[in-house]
């Protein structure tokens, strides 16, 4: 059998194969480029509180920072007036200002679960009930980009990959700049370790061949992986330069911006599908108002400046933006001033081929979720409305990315009954 | 249910009956006297006598039988219902110490009760055959798991699904023996689960595991050792190897992953309380900095020394959850305040990393005296981690949270069950929670975790938010499941050592050896063990299940050893790395069935080095280190700082990629005009050959270089290779093609007949004349090998 027969039958037998090496190369027999989407996830870690947000209420004491009367809406969208509560950061009413139009709001998502590991791995992967199932991040990038460099990054929150593709870790640019020239004495291009550039491509030679002689053995499909990976890891190490020029020349102060910034030179690079980027701290079991009001606005100027640097670097229109949490907060405080973990919370989406400028489902007065018709997404308190969970979600994230029916996103199956599909969400 | 669902069920059914039984020859290693040799395959001759030793006492290999297509009913149940159905399902709630403990249906699980199956089978056949009135008649079984008959869990099961057609057939089959439907389902021939795996040889194995275990290369006694006595002699070296103060850097840090102390959030003193230690917890305060930050790191890793301690002395590792004492160097000695007391007990009370045990005594007021703490015997009541400050301090509380982080994390670090995993889907959960007082103990959905975690977080009331001890003034919350342990209450005469009792039994409790020994796996594999496979969907399932299976049976069997041994943690050290799943090296030829190549996933021994073990082998084979790999690569490589960042990667991104690449080429910079300029006696790796020897020279030349890269594939890879193997072959010819290429540029002028001063600093040798380009040539061949799999992962 032929090697690339046999690892189409274990691709399609749902086994966990690296890509084979050599069949996507670029010109420069380096990693593969993407021409994207790309995929950013910002996740507010810890459970948001949607009241101070895009699902504002203003009655039940439920928000102490405003009344009804005092929220404001932008087209469509309704949201807690947050201006002049902080002190760094954007506020609500210059966020949706500036993305109304483009966003798309869900709000009565039920998640299902009140505990912050459940509701990430739940969030991140559609399936709440397995611990192998990739996040959608690590799916798309692995359907979309097996072969690029730095396929999927995270940057915190749940990242399991199903086996799919490795994990990039990537926590400052100063390493990016010492690493894109890795065989080059501290990343300096006029500094070759082996001196003669023809050393290094013999070394690579060898090392080509020693992979194949490697390949040609019969291997447990351990080892067989881990030497496709390794290889793969090495040969993809020297595109990491194509990163840098998109790193701006002035790095962003806030730790999510910075997460933005990395990711997003990736994806103009074209060594990037997907990132996980993560903003912790939403976890505001005492003095929540105070916490969230450092936290929402942190958000929002990371997303904020996601968007204004992918419009820089000419890729906005490339560019799909999930933003999501593992949970909300109680529509009450404790005696703390806090507020405890809900199960009922939102999310929001922009990006290319998604509608803006709508609010999909709803919570009542009491911060209790109404069903959705998910033929409609109007609301429906009938028998056709439905609780829209994270599975819904997932299950149009990857039809919206074209991959329901790839062979890997098929290893991983949500599920869900052709009636529950929400397929005009987009 | 219609003729294509009953085929389905019955494709899986045929499936199971040929995948079967989980038994076979898979512990041979784990006897010394049927030890198969390196290359044993060891499944085969060692499968009859292993059978009974295999998975789950419930099925043998010999009961397999020819293909059938209506085995035993027993099979089915084992296979079907209870792999797919009832424990991925039922179990959650169904168990003596569940919510569900007071109704009809109490399960027993296999970590529990050796015959759980049979139980359990004749449970679910009582339910099965009972017709339930106002519902047609239709089984009890199926009206229950569809939600009717008020089953408390609610709708577990719905009609239509998999596992819903799985109990209806249960159901026909319990009412009609015969019942059975044909398959077309094309049939598997059901290796035995070793068969044609090839183990690695033993010398590869003692290498593996020095490096490992002793971050250093084998003696030539331990070569010696396991040339006379093969696989036989691996536990008498390992047992010089776990002396090694190197294997216990390993066993920390190995345990640090698990148990992830190292990463509290905060000064390290402050784990001391300042109620009770303020007076001495900051005493290097005004010292020299390093004085301080000794301190500070030796007091951060007591747990860990706790660990340390416990496994040197070879006492049983029970006191992981019991010892009544910690270990204080004397440096913390003096930050408990009780330097004076022990100082005479240190071999070198200068020495702030030397450990002793020591009972502090019940906490006081660190300046009034005040006694603080209720202790009938004087001594605060030690548990092993379960009271260090260090434990309550890295996973800290919040009011509401009521210390059920604590809780959960004891049930995980020693029980290996993390409740979170289990959490079923609620349906709007939130309006569950304002439909109850107090759901947490009415909600069935929320009573499923909060039955098992709340009375464990009681036990540890007397703990404040942050970690320190501290008895609540208004008592313990009286709306949560009353303090206690796994369905048993925690008696009042006992509150004042609260975790010493459930210390007591955790180490009685038959899950602890099992999660020991799955640790020590973690730690010698890089990886956890396997979970139970959970699509019932999947045409993989059976196989999947099957790897599980056969795994968990090796698992059971080192526990049972490691409680023989009276929980000695070396015995479990020394039968995991001769099992065959550690040995697993590879196969004897092509996996063409998808379900057989499921099987054999995840099986060897290989894995990707950490930071920390990739920088001792280094220093191992070259001397030397990288040192940018434990300090700013630690986290791109793929290591963790135990706090934000606690998994390890396992494969290598593009950027490790890159890092291996810097590795392979700074590590060899200036090695070889180094090694040169030794004398050869003082060498580690070209003793035996100067850089004046040429490929364009003599035979003799020739042949010299050849077996210097014989000798560096030995050392560097761990190969043992013939001077005709084709590696050597293409070593050489990496060797030839630089020098050649490299002599042919000097020549031209077109390079340098020196090596570059870029590398070696100041060193006198950094600028070498190196005329026939040999020595930038071994260092391409070093850079070569160092970017190698077999270099890059153990």
């Amino acid at each position: 059998m032929e090697r690339r027969d046999f690892l189409k039958l274990c691709a399609l037998a749902g086994l966990g194969i690296a890509a084979p090496i050599g069949l996507t190369r670029n010109a420069y027999g380096e990693g593969g480029i993407t021409e994207g989407p790309y995929y950013l996830v910002f996740n507010a870690d810890g459970g948001w509180d949607t009241s101070s947000l895009m699902d504002p209420k203003g009655v039940n004491d439920i928000n102490r920072l405003y009344r009804e009367g005092d929220i404001r809406t932008e087209g469509p969208h309704r949201f807690a007036p947050t201006a002049g509560r902080f002190e760094r950061g954007m506020s609500n009413e210059a966020f949706f200002a500036k993305y109304g139009r483009d966003l798309l709001t869900l709000n009565g998502l039920d998640y299902s679960t009140n505990n912050h590991d459940p509701g990430k791995r739940y969030m991140a992967t559609g399936k709440l009930d397995s611990l192998v199932y990739p996040t959608f991040a690590a799916l798309v990038a692995a359907s979309k980009g097996s072969d690029v460099p730095l396929a999927f990054v995270s940057f915190g929150n749940y990242s399991a990959t199903g086996n799919l593709l490795p994990l990039s870790r990537i926590s400052n640019i100063g390493q990016l700049s010492l690493l894109g020239l890795p065989d080059h004495h501290r990343g300096n291009v006029s500094n070759p370790y082996h001196e003669e550039d023809f050393v290094q491509r013999r070394i690579q030679q060898a090392l080509k061949e020693e992979h194949e002689a490697q390949g040609a053995r019969a291997q447990l499909p351990r080892v067989e992986r881990s030497q496709s990976m390794l290889y793969a890891a090495q040969l993809n190490a020297t595109t990491l330069s194509r990163l840098l020029p998109y790193i701006g020349d002035e790095q962003p102060e806030e730790a999510l911006s910075r997460q933005a910034n990395i990711a997003l030179a990736g994806f103009k690079a074209g060594v990037c599908v997907s990132a996980n980027l993560n903003i912790s701290r939403f976890d505001s079991h005492d003095d929540n108002d105070s916490i969230q009001m450092q936290v929402i606005p942190e958000l929002l100027a990371g997303i904020d400046y996601a968007v204004e640097r992918a419009e820089a670097l000419g890729i906005r229109d490339k560019v799909v933006i999930v933003i999501q949490s593992e949970m909300g907060r109680t529509p009450w405080y404790n005696e703390n001033g806090g507020k405890d973990h809900w199960s009922i919370g939102s999310v929001m989406f922009m990006g290319p081929g998604i509608r803006g400028n709508r609010v999909l489902g709803a919570t009542d007065d009491g911060q209790k979720l109404l069903k959705v018709n998910p033929d409609t997404l109007a609301l429906d308190a009938g028998a056709g409305g439905i609780h829209i969970r994270p599975e819904h979600l997932h299950q149009a994230l990857r039809t919206y990315a074209g991959i329901e029916d790839h062979a890997l996103a098929a290893r991983f199956p949500l599920n869900l009954a052709a009636a529950e599909r929400l397929n005009t969400l987009w | 249910m219609d003729a294509f669902a009953r085929n389905g069920i019955l494709r899986t059914f045929l499936l199971v009956a040929l995948i079967g039984a989980c038994t076979e020859g898979t512990l041979g290693a784990l006897d010394d006297s049927d030890a198969p040799s390196s290359r044993d395959t060891a499944g085969g001759g060692d499968a009859a006598t292993n059978a009974d030793a295999g998975a789950d006492g419930a099925t043998s290999p010999d009961a397999l039988g020819p293909i059938d297509d209506c085995p035993p009913l027993e099979r089915f149940f084992e296979n079907e219902v209870w792999a797919k159905v009832a424990e991925p399902t039922c179990v959650n709630c169904h168990i003596a110490a569940g919510p569900a403990a007071n109704t009809a249906l109490v399960l027993r699980t296999r970590v529990l009760d050796p015959d759980y199956l049979a139980h359990n089978q004749a449970a679910f056949e009582a339910l099965a055959a009972q017709p339930s009135e106002g519902h047609g008649g239709l089984s009890r079984l199926l009206v229950k798991v569809s939600g009717g008959l008020e089953h408390g869990g609610g709708a577990v099961v719905a009609p239509g699904t998999r596992a819903y057609e799985i109990l209806e057939s249960f159901v026909a089959r319990v009412a009609d023996p015969e019942h059975c439907d044909p398959t077309t389902e094309p049939p598997y021939e059901q290796p035995e689960f070793f068969d044609a795996v090839t183990m690695i040889s033993d010398q590869r194995l003692l290498r593996r595991l020095t490096l490992s275990l002793g971050a250093r290369l084998p003696s030539a006694e331990e070569i010696a050792q396991v040339e006379l006595g093969g696989l036989g002699a691996i536990e008498t070296v390992l047992d010089g190897l776990m002396k090694e103060q190197a294997f216990f850097t390993r066993l920390k840090e190995g345990f640090n992953d698990i148990i992830l102390t190292e990463g509290y959030d905060g000064p390290s003193e402050l784990v001391l309380s300042w109620e009770h230690f303020r007076a001495t917890r900051g005493w290097p305060a005004g010292m020299p900095y390093e004085v301080f930050a000794t301190y500070r790191d030796v007091i951060r890793s007591e747990p860990l020394e706790l660990i340390a301690h416990i496994v040197r002395e070879e006492r049983p590792f029970t006191e992981f959850a019991t010892a009544d004492y910690i270990v204080v160097s004397p440096y913390t000695a003096r930050g408990y305040n009780v330097f004076d007391q022990v100082k005479d007990s240190f071999d070198d009370p200068q020495d702030p990393y030397e450990f002793i045990p020591f009972r502090l005594p019940s906490l006081t007021d660190s300046i009034t005296g005040e006694v603080l703490q209720e202790s009938p015997t004087g001594f605060y009541p030690h548990a092993g981690l379960l009271t260090t400050f260090h434990f309550t301090h890295r996973y800290p509380n919040t009011d509401t949270n009521r210390n059920r982080l604590r809780s959960n994390t004891v049930f995980q670090i020693f029980l290996g069950t993390n409740l979170l995993d289990a959490i079923p889907a609620v349906s709007d959960a939130a309006a569950t929670s304002t439909q109850f007082d107090n759901p947490t103990m009415q909600a069935p959905d929320c009573v499923v975790c909060h039955k098992r975690l709340d009375p464990l977080a009681g036990l540890y009331q007397d703990y404040n938010n942050v970690g320190d001890f501290r008895v609540p003034r208004d008592g313990w919350y009286t709306d949560m499941f009353v303090p206690g342990f796994d369905g048993e209450d925690l008696p009042t005469d006992e509150k004042w050592r609260a975790l010493q009792w459930l210390g007591e039994r955790i180490a009685g409790d038959p899950r602890f050896p099992i999660t020991m020994v799955e640790h020590v796996y973690q730690i010698l594999f890089g990886r956890k063990v396997l979970v139970a496979p959970q699509d019932v969907n999947s045409a993989l399932f059976d196989a999947q299940r099957r790897a599980y299976l056969v795994q968990r049976a090796m698992i059971e069997q080192v526990a049972a050893r490691f409680v023989t041994a009276n929980y000695n943690l070396k015995d479990v050290f020394k039968a995991l790395a001769v099992s065959p799943f550690y040995r697993a090296g590879a196969i004897e030829g092509p996996i063409v069935d998808p379900r057989r190549r499921a099987e054999l996933d995840d099986l060897g021994g290989s894995k990707l080095l950490t930071p920390e073990q990739l920088d001792r082998q280094l220093k191992a084979i070259f001397g030397r280190t990288f040192r940018p790999l434990l300090m700013d690569f630690t986290i791109l490589y793929g290591g963790i700082n135990s706090s934000q960042i606690t998994a390890r990667l396992s494969e290598p991104s593009g950027s490790m990629g890159a890092i291996q690449r810097v590795i392979a080429n700074d590590i060899v910079c200036d090695l070889a005009q180094e090694e040169f300029n030794k004398p050869v006696e003082l060498r580690l790796l070209f003793a035996k050959i100067e850089p004046s020897v040429r490929p364009d020279g003599s035979a003799a030349d020739r042949a010299l270089i050849r077996q210097t890269i014989v000798d560096l594939q030995q050392r560097l890879l761990g190969r043992n290779l013939s001077l005709d193997d084709p590696e050597v072959e293409r070593t050489y010819a990496l060797f030839d093609d630089v020098v050649t290429e490299g002599q042919r540029l000097i020549a031209a002028g077109e390079a340098h007949d020196r090596v570059s001063y870029m590398c070696g600093g100041q060193q006198p040798y950094r600028n070498p004349a190196d005329p026939h380009f040999t020595i930038r040539g071994w260092r391409a061949v070093m850079t070569y090998m160092i970017r190698q799999h077999d270099f890059l992962y153990q």
